[in-house]
């Protein structure tokens, strides 16, 4: 009977229920779209930090990470005691919960353009190892990546403008070898990598592996090994595995093993700041609220005298409460249903066309970030949306509800 | 009467000193000394740079031809790692050549203040060959014993306009053979940035010439260099054309 009572008495107030279902749906909507882009670009940052830079676990000589920047070669990993990274890689891959495992040499090079010199990033990788880390597929531009033993390298497409080369050209790149010594050699440029990403596209030069051990000095050497699993909740566990792996060897004192989310300040800002995000998506939902909040507060008093019959009548306070928050959660229920509907298959759509976000181009190196965002989609999130919308209205519709129960039948009948 | 003995004899001693310090030299007189030392039209040599870095220690081997009047240099390794790199130095231009590389490689600005080689000397510490005389001005700040060697201890202060490696220079100039028996090297902020001593010098051709130096970067931890000649001839004919961005290709 309550129910009944509640939708005839929404129906009685069409326009101001509809503006209440209209203020919840949007609230809901916002709520999935923000969450939707936060999570899809917090989540793209990640991805591409741990897919370029750190692997689920990193393995490093204890003093390079101080040194990193400076792209110091004088702290490589040289296996578990100089015996060359061969046997440690085997053993880094038959380890349990590996899925990639890539030594890299991380240098600092430039290419010699009309006099001028540019600098870049040089990055020795094991081609298959590389692809099936990062996922260069995606990137490839033009041409393809390099191949193990040959004198060729893959540019990012901004740097490739900026010299201007492109894919079957060659280009000369200086730089100093693990002895200090000044050296330059030339390359094949055999692919254009175009990924979005500053670091990528203008400071990444590619260069098989072993070519790199063999121009920098640094045979059976390696800056840093990435090692990733299959989930990024088991981090803890490939770490643990990777530091038993070396402390068998008695090598835990050489090297480091970092976890991606310690990898760099940055990532830990990240962790925080999805768990701000939440009280961002609640304050939206909030500022939807207080039209629900003022609908009902006008709905309560109109119908005082209305609620003095009904007190009369003999429906006691807690079915007077009842009654509204059944109104109010009416409304919650239709426009969080709507909200989530439109949100989600809005942000289905984006998440496969992007959303473009112009001056992104313009972000640091260190901002794993492509100008085009890709909203996540995904079933939690519209639960999340949903339940999120259903609670914030329940608590906008609870304090106009207990004021309508808390009154006196005489008095609100007494009221004109 | 006895006091005035002794203010007499002071006195005496003092007016004795005179002539000898009318004849001191200036700053610049010395300097120019130096210059005519180190200063050569043209030049072949063969050297070797040990470089000690932490715990290693590479050896570069080296020949280089200059030719003071053009500012022209070139400077071929011969060591395994680097065999068949060469620098050539064109005015205030440094090329590179590496043979790996299809085309030459130009170094200008801050890059010439990089370690060359990995080396405690800088690109430009290698190539500078202006006269001292014409980059700084000179005061004698005294004089000390180095290492059993009188030396004047003069200090020096780039001359407004001169694009020099170091604002200022403290040299241990050594008072007979007019060799820097040791330099402490400063950026214009008053920072030591480099020590460099003198370890050997030899006559050749009539002049004293420093065959062994050892510089140390102050700004690298247990790092040094040390620059020996093993052979110099002064005033050599350069093979026509050596000196050259296409002698540098071949």
């Amino acid at each position: 009977m309550i129910l009944r009572m509640a939708l005839r008495n929404l129906g009685r107030h069409r326009m101001r229920s509809v503006l209440s279902f209209v203020a919840i749906a949007l609230g809901v909507l916002a709520v999935v779209l923000t969450k939707s882009s936060i999570d899809g670009t917090l989540n793209t940052f990640t991805g591409n930090s741990i897919q370029l830079t750190s692997g689920h676990v990193r393995v490093t000589q204890v003093e390079y990470r101080p040194k990193e920047r400076l792209m110091s070669l004088n702290y490589p990993v040289d296996g578990f005691s100089g015996e060359g990274i061969a046997p440690m890689v085997t053993a880094l891959r038959k380890s349990p919960l590996t899925t990639t495992v890539s030594p890299r040499i991380k240098f600092a090079a430039m290419a010699s353009k009309d006099g001028e010199l540019i600098g870049m990033m040089g990055l020795g990788v094991e081609p298959e190892a590389e692809m099936e880390l990062a996922k260069l597929d995606r990137y490839l531009h033009a041409g393809r990546f390099v191949e193990p033993g040959k004198e060729e390298v893959a540019l990012g497409a901004t740097l490739l403008a900026k010299l201007g080369l492109s894919v079957g050209d060659r280009v000369t790149l200086v730089f100093s070898d693990a002895f200090g010594s000044m050296q330059g050699y030339s390359f094949d440029i055999v692919g254009e990598l175009r990924s979005g990403l500053q670091l990528m596209d203008s400071r990444l030069a590619y260069i098989p592996l072993d070519t790199v051990q063999r121009m920098l000095n640094m045979q059976g050497m390696a800056t840093e090994i990435l090692v990733t699993t299959e989930h990024d909740d088991q981090t803890d566990k490939l770490q643990a595995n990777v530091e038993d792996l070396l402390a068998k060897h008695n090598s835990s004192d050489n090297y480091e093993v970092v976890p991606w989310y310690q990898h760099n300040e940055l990532m830990a800002y990240i962790s925080t700041a999805k768990v701000s995000y939440n009280f961002v998506y609640f304050f939206i939902l909030g500022l939807a609220s207080f039209v629900v909040i003022n609908t009902m507060i006008m709905v309560v008093n109109e119908r005082t005298r209305e609620i003095g019959m009904l007190g009369a009548l003999g429906l006691r306070p807690r079915q007077i409460l009842r009654l509204f928050l059944i109104e109010g959660l009416i409304l919650g229920i239709f426009g969080s249903t709507v909200g989530t509907v439109l949100g989600g298959a809005l942000t289905k759509f984006l998440s496969i066309t992007g959303l473009k976000m112009d001056g992104m181009e313009s972000v640091g190196d260190e901002m794993l970030i492509t100008p085009t965002i890709y909203p996540e989609f995904s079933p939690s999130l519209l639960v999340y949306a949903f339940v999120a919308g259903l609670i914030v209205s329940a608590i906008a519709v609870y304090i106009p509800a207990r004021k309508a129960s808390r009154m006196e039948p005489t008095q609100a009948l007494r009221t004109s | 009467m006895k006091r005035l003995l002794v203010v007499l004899t002071a006195a005496l001693v003092l007016l004795a000193g005179l002539p000898a310090l009318a004849a001191e030299l200036t700053g610049a007189e010395i300097m120019e000394k130096v210059d005519d030392n180190a200063y050569f039209s043209t030049s072949h040599m063969r050297a070797t740079m040990t470089i000690r870095s932490r715990n290693r220690e590479m050896v570069k081997e080296m020949e280089a031809w200059g030719d003071a009047e053009s500012k022209a240099g070139l400077m071929t390794f011969h060591n395994p790692g680097d065999r068949g790199t060469k620098y050539l130095k064109l005015g205030d231009e440094l090329w590179m050549f590496f043979p790996n590389a299809d085309d030459l490689v130009k170094i200008s600005g801050h890059m010439l203040r990089q370690g060359m080689m990995g080396s405690d000397f800088s690109y430009s510490d290698a190539i500078e060959s202006e006269k001292m005389t014409e980059l700084y001005d000179f005061t004698v700040v005294g004089k000390e014993k180095l290492d059993g060697r009188t030396a004047y201890v003069i200090e020096a202060n780039a001359l407004p306009g001169t694009e020099v490696s170091y604002a200022k220079r403290k040299s241990w100039i050594d008072t007979e053979r007019f060799v820097a028996l040791k330099e402490e090297l400063y950026a214009a902020s008053g920072k030591l940035m480099k020590v460099m001593t003198t370890k050997k010098i030899q006559e050749i051709d009539g002049r004293y010439i420093a065959t062994e130096v050892v510089m140390e970067d102050q700004l690298k931890r247990n790092s040094s260099t040390t620059l020996t000649i093993t052979e110099l001839t002064v005033g050599v004919d350069i093979p026509a054309g050596l000196l050259s961005l296409r002698s540098l290709m071949r």
